[in-house]
């Protein structure tokens, strides 16, 4: 097991700069997740990791090694790619201990970590077939057991499961995530869903253009996002533009709201849509109350959204477990303090709005 | 609804009276146009005559040297078009793109001239082997034509193994590099592997040409007796056209059993890769070792096939080939006035007979990817059987088969074109084969839904989807046609006489400048036709799959 | 759509287009002629002005193709006239009834001899080809060499490797000088013997154009061929090439013949009655070399008069007779 850090790495294709000064640190047996839109640079990133592209400028170290120069097949690196890249002549045996052949791994020992890797994976009884006669999870799962029968030190997963449908999709992270937490290896992951990142990662870096926008738990991601694209690409959120007044109070177009902190100047308020509780009525002992207007409402089993206009501005609001009853018409917002989250920069003049809009 | 829904293709076609039709016409064409001919020359000699086969020295030589040739010359072939492939598969070889180009050149070439700028280059008195290298060497007999055939030939092997080769992911490379794979251990248990089908489908491609060739046997080999010439000397040299119909026959049993075993083993062995969604990646870069030796042999075969052109060229500029270089139009002046109408009336033959091809082809294709009246098999095996036969075969098979009622075709251009129509439908059928296999059946089955009949369906949704095969099988139907000699020198007509023809009968008269001048005009009209026709039946190739 | 109407419009284009040159035209003289095709369009232009008809050829320097092509064309023959080309391609076309006999009546008055035309009609001889030698100036002072001037001087060891003769089991030519060799020896015995020595110095090409080509550029010294074909095709060309009759040297007859059942028999008889006149055997002395038939015709210039070569007593119908053995024997015992 090793860690990897990559110190001040730029890649450029042609024109383009794909990936700009990322430096980042990912611990010894961590799952760390890259996210981001596609063209984020994330995949680019994750390659020069496996040594397919050498970075133009910084450095990449895995285990305390320096290893730009080092050619893929030299790093102890395995990758998971997206669309699994099995060898279409060779079965799953064959493609499985294709790692171990290439290290000269003995026979009798190489049978014996085949089969203990397709067994973790949860695979028997397929030794013998080609690849095209497997369905995508159990393709998915030789991809998975082939990069592990070679005990890299660094795991790699290029959107492991982007080629699955949803529901294997859920279970198929999940058992990822379990198996690198057992065998207590380093994984690096590459995905755009940002639900995914959330459910499995220790860490996730959120990239956007080339650039790293941040690097947390996602706890921190998800509640305190440094800035308005990881709040808006990670999770659902209100934006509100506001101006601090002093003693944690904020102005927000026609209302005053108490926030967590003292601030000054102009801030970007990010309120989660289960941050804000929605009341039939006023209560009295409320400290942040803004009456507004249910425009359209989505019933999501766990939840119920709401979108909710408010002066103008629509707003977006879960309840959860809404059990029979639904709202309707005038209500109130309650937003309590600590639960609002705040920007220093001021996203734009564009008044805020949620990120999805109701199905009418 | 759910019951109907569920297959409406099936009722659809059946008793759809325009399918049923085509399927008919298809057959009957082919039936008529390919088994027929075909028929009437095997059955030209008399039993006596194949049972004498044993007895003929020459002819048992001539079968164990076309065999040994067919070996030879294949295993070179394919080896140089795999390394040549292989290559220009790789995104970062520099120069590419013109190496891609100029492999196709040799397709291009007439008969007679390649094997002739052969001997003026690399013979006793080459320009290179003597003049520049100071060599005496001997170029005929069977090391000659091995080199010759070679060069010819490799571009088969390029067009197959390329498109495999193309067709491997690159992630798959990446992945075995993962793994801890190094270049050469990748190469050796990814890429060689994934190519071998099409390493296969080309070696057999190749091995029919090779059988078949009597351009560049017939002045390379020297004395040394192969079937394909052996025929063309009975007839040549002899007269003997039943003795010419035994060799031909002897010549078609190895073919046949090649082009079956193609059809049975090789092409069911193609490897789709299996992916998924995902971004394709560029290919890794070729590592030094790879790239240089590679470009160096690029450069070593792209100088073979460019010799040719050079050879044909100052042939015909200058006075005297392979003597006096002395520059001078004067062959130009002899080549127009004697074929230019010659060259007219082969574009004339070359366009009826390749979009004849093409049709025929296509519907074809369509009928037999139906598989709905169980004789699809046989149908198949009829559209690629012509390319399996010899032209010598077809120039006499269709004088024997058409030159009487209810067939009286002699004497018009309609049995030359109709010929090499069918002689060629092998090429394009194989193309709208593998175009109709890209299209989805979703596609037909909304348009049937929709409520189009069988051949609506054929007009609107893979007549404008096929575009594609369509103009490979044009194009590559026009080459063949406007530079065939083989069946040319049987069906052609005093009235038409064609290009090949005239520059065949030029040589004929020693006067080798002039068919060099006119083979450099042919060459050219050659290729602004086969432009203009990528113009006009590709301009709405945009946006459409291609393949 | 709209592309598959302009395919079809482009079909229907081709066959307009090529329809204009379909069919055969009555009234016209259809000529397979495996002359070169210089000598085959003045001849017909003579003919065309003498007669007032027109006429067709397809002109090919390849008999035995042509006389393929009549065989297979039996059904319905598209030509009229087999014109050229050796006597030996013609006489089998009698034999298997697909030539017309016609008793000429240009016969009588043209001088033409018994051995130059058929008995019964089926063809007449109007040319006649000598086997020659040839070799390359320049590569015979390479090997120090002596000119070759007889049949012996074609096994002097000095040419090992560099003499070139058509094959006598693909070419007319080749056969008539194996034949040859067997009437000047007068032994076939001794005329093999000789052959095995030749053929441990030569190598054969299976057409007879081929070796005049590889002497005029030097890739052989040596060879046999037709002396007319080795002066149209290497001297004239300016190659450095020189022409020897040797003694015991033999001759093909050029004929001239009329398909059965051509579509214009009529026309057809009357191109016979011009091919026995002067005008076409001048032509073809002054434009293909060959040696005229007719003793009122001059030998061609530049060739030695017809008189002053030396002919070995060719028994044209024993080797005629003998053909399908002796290529046999050739193939069995010679090998090559």
């Amino acid at each position: 097991m090793a860690d990897v850090r990559l110190l001040h790495i730029t890649k450029r294709f042609g024109a383009t700069l794909a990936v700009d000064d990322v430096s980042l640190d990912v611990a010894d047996g961590s799952f760390t997740t890259l996210l981001g839109p596609s063209g984020c640079g994330k995949t680019t990133t994750l390659r020069m990791i496996a040594g397919f592209f050498a970075p133009d400028a910084g450095d990449i170290v895995i285990g305390g090694t320096r290893v730009n120069d080092l050619p893929p097949h030299r790093r102890e690196t395995a990758m998971v790619f997206q669309e699994y890249a099995l060898f279409p002549h060779m079965t799953v045996f064959e493609n499985v201990s294709y790692g171990l052949r290439m290290r000269g791994v003995a026979a009798t020992e190489m049978r014996r970590r085949v089969h203990d890797a397709l067994e973790l994976v949860g695979l028997t009884a397929v030794d013998d077939k080609f690849p095209s006669r497997l369905s995508g999870g159990q393709q998915q799962r030789v991809a998975l057991a082939r990069a592990l029968v070679v005990r890299p030190q660094v795991l790699l997963l290029d959107e492991p499961l982007s080629n699955l449908d949803a529901k294997l999709r859920v279970r198929v992270r999940t058992e990822i995530r379990l198996l690198q937490q057992r065998l207590g290896i380093t994984a690096v992951y590459v995905t755009h869903d940002q639900e995914e990142a959330l459910a499995v990662s220790d860490r996730v870096a959120v990239m956007n253009r080339g650039r790293l926008q941040q690097v947390a738990s996602p706890l921190e991601i998800y509640h305190r996002p440094q800035n308005r694209f990881v709040a808006d690409f990670v999770g659902l959120a209100n934006f509100i533009d506001a101006e601090g007044t002093g003693a944690r109070r904020v102005r927000a177009g026609r209302h005053e709201l108490t926030v967590g902190r003292e601030v000054t100047g102009p801030v970007t308020l990010v309120l989660r849509p289960e941050a804000v509780q929605l009341l039939p009525q006023k209560s009295p002992d409320a400290v942040n109350v803004l009456p507004g207007r249910i425009e359209a409402m989505s019933f999501l089993g766990t939840l119920a959204r709401y979108w909710v206009d408010v002066d103008g501005t629509r707003w977006i609001v879960d309840v959860p477990s809404p059990g029979d009853a639904m709202l309707s018409g005038e209500v109130y917002l309650e937003i309590l303090p600590e639960r609002i989250h705040i920007l220093t920069e001021r996203a734009s003049s564009q008044s805020p709005q949620s990120p999805q809009s109701p199905q009418s | 609804m759910a019951g109907t829904a569920q297959r409406p293709r099936l009722a659809l076609r059946i008793g759809d009276p325009g399918l049923l039709g085509a399927f008919l016409v298809v057959s009957g064409v082919l039936l008529v146009f390919v088994f027929y001919p075909a028929l009437r020359v095997i059955s030209y000699p008399a039993l006596s005559e194949y049972l004498a086969i044993p007895q003929n020295a020459r002819w048992i030589a001539a079968l164990r040297n076309s065999l040994f040739m067919m070996l030879l010359s294949t295993a070179t072939a394919t080896f140089v078009g795999f390394v040549y492939a292989y290559a220009t598969s790789r995104e970062d070889l520099p120069g590419r793109r013109l190496f891609q180009l100029l492999s196709l050149l040799p397709l291009f070439a007439p008969p007679f001239m390649v094997a002739f700028a052969y001997i003026l280059m690399f013979g006793r008195q080459g320009l290179i082997t003597k003049s520049l290298l100071g060599l005496d060497v001997n170029i005929f007999g069977w090391q000659g034509l091995w080199l010759v055939q070679t060069v010819a030939f490799f571009p088969y092997a390029v067009l197959i193994i390329g498109q495999v080769l193309d067709a491997i992911n690159p992630t798959l490379e990446h992945a075995a590099r993962d793994l801890g794979a190094g270049d050469g251990t990748v190469f050796r248990t990814i890429t060689l592997p994934l190519a071998r089908p099409g390493v296969a489908a080309a070696m057999l491609l190749v091995a029919i040409t090779v059988l078949a060739d009597f351009g560049n046997a017939v002045l390379i080999a020297g004395n040394f007796p192969l079937l394909a010439t052996e025929a063309w000397f009975r007839i040549e040299g002899l007269a003997d056209l039943s003795g010419a119909a035994v060799v031909v026959s002897m010549l078609i049993v190895p073919t046949i059993a090649l082009f079956v075993l193609e059809r049975v083993w090789v092409s069911r062995r193609l490897y789709t890769a299996i992916t998924g969604r995902g971004s394709r990646v560029p290919r890794p870069p070729t590592p030094g070792v790879f790239k240089w030796p590679l470009l160096a042999a690029c450069l070593v075969v792209a100088f073979f096939i460019l010799v040719v052109y050079v050879g044909v060229l100052a042939g015909a500029f200058a006075k005297t080939w392979g003597y006096d270089w002395t520059l001078t139009l004067d062959h130009w002046a002899l080549a127009l006035a004697q074929g230019g109408d010659h060259l007219v009336n082969s574009l004339k033959v070359g366009a009826g007979s390749a979009l004849l091809t093409s049709v025929i082809a296509l519907l074809a294709a369509f009928v037999t990817s139906r598989r709905q009246y169980g004789f699809e098999r046989v149908l198949d095996f009829l559209a690629v059987l012509p390319a399996a036969l010899p032209g010598v075969f077809i120039g006499v098979g269709y004088l024997l088969a058409f030159n009487a009622p209810p067939f009286a075709l002699g004497g018009t251009a309609w049995i030359l074109i109709l010929a090499l129509t069918f002689w060629h439908v092998p090429f394009g059928y194989q193309a709208a084969v593998a175009g109709l296999k890209q299209i989805d059946r979703s596609i037909e089955e909304a348009a049937a839904d929709l409520g189009a009949s069988g051949l609506r369906v054929l007009r609107d949704v893979y007549l404008p989807l096929l575009r594609g095969p369509f103009l490979a099988s044009f194009v590559t139907s026009f080459i063949r046609a406007v530079t065939n000699l083989s069946i040319v020198v049987f069906l052609v007509t005093p009235r038409n006489l064609v290009a090949t023809y005239s520059i065949l009968s030029m040589i004929g008269g020693g006067f080798w400048g002039a068919a060099a001048a006119l083979t450099t005009a042919l060459l050219a009209i050659t290729l602004i036709t086969v432009t203009l026709a990528r113009v006009a039946i590709g301009r709405g190739l945009r946006g459409l799959p291609t393949s | 759509m709209r592309r598959s109407v302009a395919i079809a419009c482009c079909v229907i284009l081709a066959i307009t287009a090529l329809s204009g040159v379909v069919g055969a035209q009555a009234n016209r003289v259809v000529i397979y002629s495996a002359l070169d095709s210089t000598v085959t369009s003045e001849v017909l232009k003579a003919f065309e002005r003498a007669s007032g008809l027109r006429t067709e050829a397809l002109t090919l320097a390849a008999a035995g193709t042509l006389s393929t092509r009549i065989q297979a064309e039996r059904a319905r023959p598209q030509a009229d006239i087999f014109l050229g080309g050796s006597a030996d391609f013609h006489a089998p076309l009698a034999k298997q009834g697909l030539l017309q006999a016609y008793r000429s009546p240009a016969l009588s008055g043209s001088g033409i001899a018994r051995e130059f035309y058929d008995p019964d009609g089926f063809w007449y001889g109007w040319y006649i080809g000598a086997l020659a030698i040839m070799y390359n100036r320049n590569q015979l002072a390479g090997r120090g060499g002596r000119a070759p001037a007889s049949w012996d001087d074609l096994i002097n060891p000095a040419f090992r490797g560099s003499v070139v003769l058509p094959s006598p089991v693909t070419t007319g030519g080749g056969f008539i000088f194996v034949a040859t060799q067997i009437f000047r020896f007068g032994n076939e015995d001794r005329a093999f013997a000789y052959l095995k020595q030749l053929a441990d110095n030569a190598t054969f090409t299976p057409t007879a154009p081929a070796g005049i080509t590889l002497v005029s550029r030097g890739e052989a010294t040596v060879g046999m061929n037709w002396g007319h074909d080795i002066r149209s095709q290497a001297v004239n060309q300016g190659f450095p090439v020189d022409i020897v009759f040797p003694a015991d040297t033999a001759t093909e007859i050029g004929a001239v013949s009329i398909i059965k059942g051509g579509p214009n028999p009529d026309g057809a008889r009357r191109f016979v009655d011009f091919m026995l006149s002067r005008t076409p055997q001048d032509i073809n002395g002054k434009f293909g070399l060959r040696y005229p038939t007719r003793p009122d015709v001059p030998s061609p210039l530049g060739m030695p008069p017809l008189s002053s070569l030396r002919f070995v007593r060719y028994d044209r119908q024993w080797a005629i007779d003998n053909q399908a053995r002796l290529r046999e024997k050739w193939q069995r015992e010679i090998g090559k």
